[in-house]
């Protein structure tokens, strides 16, 4: 059942309740008043007609004739409303007028009864007094009709059943207004959860001035707001996510896919016909060259794959230390390519993971002679600036195309495919420096000039208990 | 002569596709990339273009629309393997898609097809004094008609298109026979035998020491 509905019959029926229990808990004790109100003014006027006798009989003492007696003594005492009766008998069984039955009223007692005299809705009060004289029981009775308060009291309650009848019906109509002011802000919270789960991510809920007002619908609303807002951001994001993790895979299979097809058509070849000695040795270089290929693919990719999943720990490194290795690392580089090298590197302290650093600046530098022709340099630069500390590594070569730098880093993309391919390129080098650079907190700027050059450079975090000034010790 | 266009960004792939064709008796022309297979395309007149899709300047799909115009019929090969790129392949109008990595076989079988489909296959294999109608499988020898069996045929139509190349009993078994070779050598022996006879090519199809055999053409 809907809320509305539920909180609407919950309070009407509470209201319903407690009315009738309110209006029948007072009546009654009015009725109750009444009724021990007309006993005590019988009780009252029994004790006085007994009173009166006692002293009439002082006064006026008899022996005989008790009916005439006590007719004489009940012309002095006939009261409107209360009808006296005196009589003599038992007094372990008197009957009054109207048919009470008392037993054992002793000598000097007073006893009352509330009845009905045989039909209903005849309802008396009567009190009897025996009094011993004259060495009798001398019975005083004293009765009232008391049902006209049973009618008025009828009388009552059935104005107060069409009172209630009016309130309950007003309070209904008031009751209904207010739940429905409250469910319908809640009714909105409902239907556009529902529009949301069904995937409009971009709905939510508007509260009108009244709505507002309701300090709890309006929290309720502005956290639904918020949590719609996360919501959506929350699945942009994943579809982007999901998008570049498609991309890669593309990216990913098309170059697995051109190296096997070059393997298998080639070797196929060897296998079916027999060749002469130089096409066998030329197709053979081929299936080498891409096997090759294939391998620095699956290494680079198992390096990219493992960087996602581990923590590395930085820790401080002197850059003189870094210099010495790098110079090492890269002793093959110059008789590879044919480019010298040179290094600048300021004396400094850094936060690194050094082996994932190393490879970064290696990676740069293969990438910079790469680009250069024979007899070019490239040149790694580090000094502060900022407080940080600057890594450029620098070359002289061929360049990027301005609109293709961005790019550059994504996983397998390569600006010139054929002479990457030539140079064993697997595209992902940029990629894994990207990654690697990330780890440290910072990220790759590159600026390049076709055909005059390319820079890349990265910020590293600088070591606390390094001095600000530092001796500027150049290293050639 | 059939001229085939092939536009491959990859040399070894462009290379291996040429050969191939070239053996089979195609005249194959390829092109690094769109912009040179669109000159080519205005140049000379084609059969049939195979496209690669990712290819640098100008990419498989756009350089489709312009080579329909030429009426040439195109199949795609690519590394984009997926449904929806297939799709979007044979919907932009291409003949057939070809995913990599592929047989270089399957890969004429499905040329052959859509040759076939624009009445431009080769129709006739002529070799010396042996003429082959492909499409009746007819074979005639000096003008006359010589009935062979299934696999004669097939093995002889192997031997020509593959002169003077010597070839493995295993491949000779595999393309004739479409089973994998479990070292049973006597069908091969057997079958080249009787071929040899029928045909008087006893001069002409030489056994191939710790190979297999070879047709050497007459004219050299």
């Amino acid at each position: 059942m809907k809320l509305k509905w539920r909180i609407f019959l919950v309070t009407y029926l509470v209201l319903i309740v407690a009315y009738g229990i309110f209006t029948s808990v007072i009546m009654s004790s009015w009725l109750d008043s009444m009724k021990s109100a007309e006993v005590n003014s019988v009780i009252q006027q029994n004790t006085n007609t007994a009173k009166l006798f006692h002293a009439y009989y002082l006064v006026n003492p008899t022996t005989s004739d008790f009916d005439s007696y006590f007719e004489k003594f009940k012309s002095f005492t006939n009261f409107n409303d209360m009808y006296t009766e005196l009589s003599t008998g038992d007094k372990y069984l008197y009957v009054s007028f109207y048919g009470a039955e008392f037993s054992g009223i002793m000598s000097n007692t007073q006893q009352v009864a509330v009845y009905n005299a045989g039909t209903p809705n005849q309802i008396y009060v009567t009190a009897v007094t025996n009094i011993s004289e004259m060495g009798q029981n001398i019975f005083i009775e004293t009765t009232k009709y008391i049902s006209p308060i049973f009618t008025e009291y009828s009388n009552h309650v059935k104005k107060i059943q069409i009172w209630s009848a009016a309130i309950l019906a007003v309070s209904t109509v008031f009751i209904l207004i207010t739940v429905h002011f409250i469910s319908k802000p809640l009714n909105k919270l409902t239907s556009l959860s529902a529009k949301i789960a069904k995937g409009d991510i971009t709905e939510r809920i508007k509260l009108n001035r009244f709505e507002k007002s309701i300090k709890e619908i309006d929290m309720l609303a502005d956290s639904f707001n918020n949590m719609a807002e996360c919501n959506e951001k929350y699945i942009s994001q994943l579809k982007e996510e999901y998008k570049k993790q498609e991309e890669f895979t593309g990216s990913f299979t098309h170059e697995l896919k051109t190296p096997l097809t070059t393997i298998i058509g080639y070797s196929d070849l060897l296998r079916t016909y027999d060749l002469p000695q130089n096409e066998r040795r030329m197709y053979a270089e081929y299936i080498y060259k891409e096997g090759k290929r294939l391998e620095s693919l699956s290494i680079h990719l198992l390096n990219l794959l493992v960087m996602n999943n581990q923590s590395f720990t930085l820790s401080e490194v002197k850059t003189e230390v870094l210099a010495y290795d790098l110079k090492s690392a890269t002793a093959f580089l110059p008789q590879k390519y044919g480019v010298s090298l040179d290094f600048y590197l300021e004396k400094d302290s850094v936060i690194c993971e050094p082996s994932l650093l190393k490879t970064l600046i290696i990676n740069l530098m293969d990438n910079g002679c790469k680009a250069s022709e024979k007899g070019s340099r490239v040149t790694v630069v580090g000094k502060r600036e900022q407080g940080f500390y600057v890594i450029q590594v620098i070359d002289h070569g061929m360049g990027i195309p301005e609109d293709e730098i961005k790019k550059i880093t994504e996983p397998f993309y390569m600006v010139d495919k054929s002479r990457a391919r030539k140079q064993g390129g697997t595209g992902l080098g940029l990629a894994l420096c990207s990654k690697i650079a990330l780890i440290h907190g910072t990220s790759l700027e590159i600026t390049s000039q076709l055909g005059k050059g390319t820079t890349v450079s990265f910020k590293l975090k600088r070591a606390e208990t390094s001095n600000e000034t530092g001796a500027k010790n150049d290293e050639a | 002569m059939i001229n085939i266009l092939v536009a491959e960004d990859e040399f070894y792939i462009s290379n291996l596709i040429k050969i191939s064709l070239t053996q089979a008796g195609y005249n194959c022309i390829t092109a690094e990339d769109g912009e040179e297979a669109l000159k080519l395309v205005e140049k000379e007149d084609f059969d049939l273009a195979l496209l690669d899709i990712m290819m640098p300047k100008i990419n498989g799909y756009e350089l489709l629309e312009f080579i329909r115009a030429y009426k040439i019929p195109v199949i795609f090969i690519t590394a984009k393997s997926s449904v929806s790129d297939k799709v979007k392949g044979l919907k932009q109008g291409a003949e057939d898609y070809i995913t990599k990595p592929f047989d270089t076989s399957e890969l004429l079988a499905r040329v052959e097809v859509v040759l076939r489909r624009f009445n431009k296959n080769i129709s006739t294999l002529i070799v010396d004094d042996i003429e082959i109608d492909l499409n009746s499988r007819t074979v005639k020898k000096n003008g006359v008609v010589i009935s062979l069996t299934l696999k004669e045929y097939e093995l002889l139509v192997l031997f020509l298109r593959n002169k003077n190349i010597a070839l493995y009993r295993e491949t000779i078994y595999e393309r004739v026979w479409h089973e994998n070779f479990m070292g049973d050598t006597r069908t091969v022996d057997l079958h080249v035998q009787r071929l040899r006879k029928k045909m008087h090519l006893e001069n002409r199809i030489v056994s191939v020491y710790k190979v297999g055999y070879r047709y050497e053409e007459l004219k050299r």
